[in-house]
């Protein structure tokens, strides 16, 4: 036998034997037969069996090495958890889930792992998210199927026919929904009337923005009075709905923004809190009343009780505006934010007292934060623990009323810091000064006054510091608990102002024995440019040794952008 | 003043772990062997944990003793019970810095004991370091390999398309 056949019997035989465990009918002196005798088909035949034994094996190999790598994954650590507790894990991503930049969450854990595509498949909670601009239809199908029953959240900015057939054929499991910009007038409107009235039963929370001015007259007829709903949230900016049927019984959170013309009259606002009495956050925000309706505004003529309130926000203009806020009672209420008051009349003396009146209760409420945004005006409570009255470019009007509404509730406070971040008239700073001077519950002052307004050789009219001086001259135990002072000095005179209230405390002690408690700590600040230290070394060492324990601070600042830099930057240094 | 009462934990590995009782009924599981076996000297045996494990778990319930125990049925829909859900707090960050292995005993050992605030911290945890990775980061992180196949793996990334105009 010559070589070449001897070699081609070998390969023949070889790889005949390792086929024969898949066609045992395979005899090897067949085949070199068949190859002897034509060998095209014969060695085509033999190629054909032996590429499809090698994708056998291929495939075999594959599920080999996918099944290792299953096992693998299946000793790790992470994988160890127990499926429900991956889920819940696949849960919590969710927790503060952004529409955009999370709509990809489920599908990304889908496609870690086998264990973890079958933990995710099977938690249907993973897939109730929907956003139209996210999630392609195919998804959306997907989405229907593996949350099951559950409660859905959803995001429509494009109402697009084969996303709004997804969505409007799960308003029964409709949750939490959000229409952003919505098409145009009138496009939807009849959709999610008809969708609305013909019950959402899961329907916690509604929000729906519009960009546009409806067709007049149109407004949406979304709920139904009888309607079953339990509604706890509905926020609408710039839907004119009809605004009578805002009647939930579970309502906590509304939020109100509309254009001129769609928004709600004070009389209609007024009747909406009636009947939805058990709201605990209200926001109605940068919006212009409605003229009132005469027979609506005779029928709420009364206050409103918001026994539940904890969070009001307003922010709205127009001729009745200012007429709403007294109008409401809200005692319970943690934090106010008032952003305008009256533009038609900035001293309108009725919705200043009600707030005023309304800062003075807060004083007792735990945890409140107040603020009156065109007034510069906040006052926080940490737990009744300690009170801050913080005042800038106040109205002194609105101050005096504070003044007069809260001292009570100051007195009664365990601790409080009041906080001047400018200057007001010497009258006005006077006025305040010696309201207060009696409380012992002031603790700290802070004069944290703008640039400097040193007046020549002449007292400074609103320096602080010298009212300060003033009042602790002529009344007696004035500020008596006061451990911190904290304030502006740039010039000699306020220096001098400074060195008298520390000397009028540091007599009271001698004199006063227990009654006036000593001062702990004396806070400086000055324009960088002025130096202190220099000019006025010798009183400021004669202030700190009339301080116990010579706690006397001071900080160099250079002014900068002006006052509010100024306090930023003392503010950080604490 | 009479000391407090305290319990003998004994971990998977017979280590004893001597507690005060308030510290040890943090977990739901030991409370209620507590009651229902009545006051004991004999250890309370936890096959499921080891010592290391149980010493942080103890390290847990020791910082937390004085919390308010977790409501049986709190409505996770609540604000306030949403915010304890996703919010670590400070020290319990701090706690939670260990490696990948201990991550899940603890959060293991939580799940078995019962301690739903640890729980809580640990999956947290394990949520955070998901939050915001490809699938491919997320493999990495935790040293999980590919084991689909290109063909399941194409199907699902079909089934997850997103919408064409993003």
């Amino acid at each position: 036998m010559d070589p070449t056949t001897a070699a081609l019997q070998d390969l023949v035989y070889t790889l005949c034997q390792r086929l024969k465990s898949r066609d045992p009918s395979l005899e090897w002196n067949d085949v070199l037969n068949n190859i002897r005798k034509t060998p095209t088909r014969g060695f085509s035949a033999l190629a054909l069996a032996s590429e499809s034994v090698l994708q056998e094996v291929q495939h075999e190999c594959d599920e080999a090495i996918v099944t290792a790598r299953e096992h693998y994954n299946a000793c790790l650590p992470v994988n160890s958890l127990p499926s429900e507790l991956l889920a819940y894990i696949f849960q919590l991503g969710l927790e503060d889930y952004e529409w955009y930049t999370d709509g990809d969450h489920p599908a990304v854990v889908s496609l870690v792992c086998r264990q973890w595509n079958t933990v995710a498949v099977n938690s249907p909670g993973l897939w109730t998210r929907w956003c139209d601009d996210v999630d392609g239809p195919a998804r959306l199908k997907r989405g229907r199927i593996l949350s099951k029953s559950m409660g859905l959240a959803f995001y429509c900015r494009n109402i697009i026919s084969d996303v709004w057939d997804d969505v409007s054929a799960e308003v029964g499991r409709w949750q939490d929904v959000l229409f952003d910009f919505c098409g145009g007038p009138n496009l939807w409107f009849d959709d999610l009337e008809r969708l609305g009235k013909q019950n959402a039963p899961k329907l916690r929370k509604l929000e729906i923005h519009t960009n546009w001015y409806p067709t007049p007259h149109r407004t949406l007829d979304l709920f139904d009075p009888h309607d079953p709903c339990r509604l706890e949230d509905l926020a609408l900016y710039n839907v004119p709905v009809v605004w009578e049927a805002l009647n939930f019984e579970h309502l906590r959170r509304l939020q109100i923004c509309d254009f001129p013309s769609m928004a709600p009259s004070r009389a209609e606002l007024l009747r909406i809190l009636e009947l939805n009495s058990r709201l605990e956050y209200l926001c109605l925000s940068d919006m212009e009343l409605n003229p009132e309706t005469p027979e609506l505004s005779t029928i709420i003529n009364h206050p409103v009780s918001m026994d539940f309130l904890s969070y009001l926000e307003v922010n709205l203009y127009g001729q009745t505006a200012d007429d709403l806020v007294p109008m409401m009672r809200f005692p319970h209420c943690k934090e106010i934010k008032i952003w305008k008051i009256s533009s038609s009349d900035p001293d309108s003396v009725s919705t200043l007292t009600h707030l005023m009146k309304a800062i003075g209760n807060s004083i007792a409420v735990e945890k409140t934060r107040l603020s009156v945004d065109c007034l510069d005006f906040e006052i926080s409570t940490d737990g009744g623990q300690k009170v801050e009255v913080c005042i800038e470019n106040a109205a002194e009007l609105a101050l005096s009323e504070f003044i007069k509404v809260s001292i009570d509730a100051l007195a009664a406070s365990p601790a409080v810091t009041l906080l001047l971040k400018d200057n007001f008239s010497y009258q006005w700073t006077m006025h305040i000064i010696s309201a207060l001077a009696p409380l012992q519950s002031i603790t700290a002052l802070e004069f944290l006054a703008g640039p400097p307004y040193d007046n020549g050789d002449d007292v400074d009219v609103c320096n602080p510091l010298e009212c300060l001086a003033q009042v602790m001259q002529q009344v007696q135990h004035a500020f008596s608990r006061l451990r911190r002072i904290k304030c502006c000095v740039n010039t000699v005179s306020e220096l001098e102002s400074l060195r008298r209230v520390v000397l009028c405390r540091h007599q009271a002690i001698v004199g006063q024995e227990n009654a006036v408690k000593p001062l702990e700590e004396v806070d400086v600040g000055h324009e960088k440019d002025w130096d202190l230290q220099d000019r006025c070394d010798a009183v400021l060492d004669e202030i700190k040794a009339l301080i116990p324990g010579g706690n006397l601070k001071i900080l160099s600042q250079r002014w900068g952008t002006g006052p509010m830099a100024w306090n930023a930057s003392w503010r950080r240094s604490d | 003043m009479s000391a407090a009462p305290q319990v003998t934990l004994e971990s998977s590995d017979g280590e004893k772990f001597k507690v005060d009782k308030e510290v040890a009924e943090r977990s739901v599981l030991i409370k209620n062997m507590i009651e229902d076996v009545g006051e004991s000297d004999n250890p309370i045996p936890l096959p499921n944990v080891n010592a290391s494990v149980l010493k942080k778990v103890l390290e847990y319930c020791e910082h937390h003793r004085g919390d308010p125990l977790p409501a049986a049925d709190a409505d996770p829909s609540n604000d306030d019970n949403r915010k304890r859900a996703t919010e670590i707090s400070d020290w319990d960050q701090k706690f939670i810095q260990v490696d990948q292995e201990m991550l899940f005993e603890i959060i293991l050992a939580a799940n078995y004991m019962d301690i739903k605030p640890l729980l809580d911290v640990g999956c947290k945890t394990v949520a955070n370091m998901i939050k915001g990775k490809t699938p491919e980061e997320i493999r990495k992180l935790f040293n999980i390999v590919n084991d689909f196949t290109p063909e399941e793996e194409a199907q699902i990334k079909k089934e997850n398309e997103w919408a064409e105009d993003r």
